[in-house]
């Protein structure tokens, strides 16, 4: 790419009206079809220059639209999380697919949008333009790899891997009986905890009972 | 036969980060302790997997605020001597409605 055609400017913007979206598109397709091992693939295969450079204004949609596939994202693990607690008919292998999906969403997510990131930041230092809002991409695999936390940390059920390492835990006898954990868990004393229990079947429990 | 209920680590863990009014984790601590174990094959959804677990779903509302619902499903791992039942793992949703 030669610094005689700027990112920037309206005169550009103009004379190559076809370009942006037509460029970003064609990365777009790209990034959407590839798996996660194939997006550092796809970005090194882009050579620069390829014909025409994309323009500002279709790196920037770039930007946009990675930003706006974090926070779809976003919006479908907390939709599905709770909807993982609430729906009573999911099976624990439903859980468990559901789990795995997103973690592979998110895994993607981050890697495709660091790579391009990396890939608007080469842009920009080829042609000496910032990319506006690319730095947001790099924060955006950040959020996405958060949300991967999230999912390892707050999902309802273990991943395979999860299951076999609580198995372990609990032949090692890490586990703690209901009475204890939940006296823990309150912050008092087994005994206080088991009067706390009594007192609340007293008052709404009719008498005790169940 | 009744089962043992053994709480494992990071559902400990997961209980205390969903600050629960004292009501309700009474309530959960009941649901896990006298509800799951008398019937555990009718209150779990059942799946065969390498090895068996099972998802436990339960809902209550709260007895200080009658707008506020508590949703929990627990992880639920059978124990080998198939007298234990293991809670690796959980989740709590609130829910605010009229």
């Amino acid at each position: 790419m030669n610094s005689e055609k700027p990112l920037t400017g309206q005169s550009e913007r103009t004379s190559e009206a076809n370009m942006p979206d037509t460029a970003s598109e064609n990365i777009l397709v790209r990034l959407v079809q590839a798996q996660a091992q194939s997006v550092d693939d796809t970005l090194k295969s882009w050579q620069l220059p390829r014909g025409k450079p994309p323009s500002e204004v279709g790196l920037s949609r770039l930007v946009q639209i990675g930003v706006r596939l974090y926070d779809d994202m976003e919006g479908a693990y907390t939709e599905g999380y709770a909807r993982a607690v609430k729906d009573a008919s999911l099976s624990l292998a439903d859980l468990q697919r559901e789990r795995q999906a997103f973690g592979e969403i998110f895994r993607t997510g981050a890697q495709a949008a660091y790579r391009l990131w990396e890939f608007l930041d080469r842009i920009a230092k080829t042609t000496g333009q910032p990319i506006k809002g690319a730095d947001r991409l790099r924060q955006t695999a950040e959020q996405f790899k958060h949300l991967q936390a999230r999912l390892a940390d707050e999902w309802p059920v273990c991943s395979p891997e999860e299951e076999r390492e609580a198995r372990t835990s609990s032949e090692r006898g890490e586990g703690m009986e209901l009475d204890d954990a939940f006296a823990e868990i309150a912050g008092v004393d087994k005994a206080s905890w088991l009067e706390r229990v009594a007192e609340y079947k007293r008052k709404h429990l009719q008498g005790g009972q169940e | 036969m009744p089962y043992k209920v053994v709480i494992l680590p990071h559902a400990k863990r997961q209980i205390r980060s969903w600050s629960l009014p004292d009501s309700v984790l009474v309530e959960v601590y009941i649901r896990l302790g006298e509800h799951l174990p008398k019937e555990p094959r009718r209150a779990l959804t059942r799946t065969r997997r390498p090895f068996e677990g099972m998802a436990y779903y339960f809902s209550m509302m709260d007895p200080e605020n009658r707008l506020c619902e508590h949703f929990f499903t627990f992880h639920i791992l059978y124990g080998q001597d198939e007298e234990t039942l293991f809670v690796p793992r959980g989740a709590h949703v609130r829910a605010f409605g009229a």
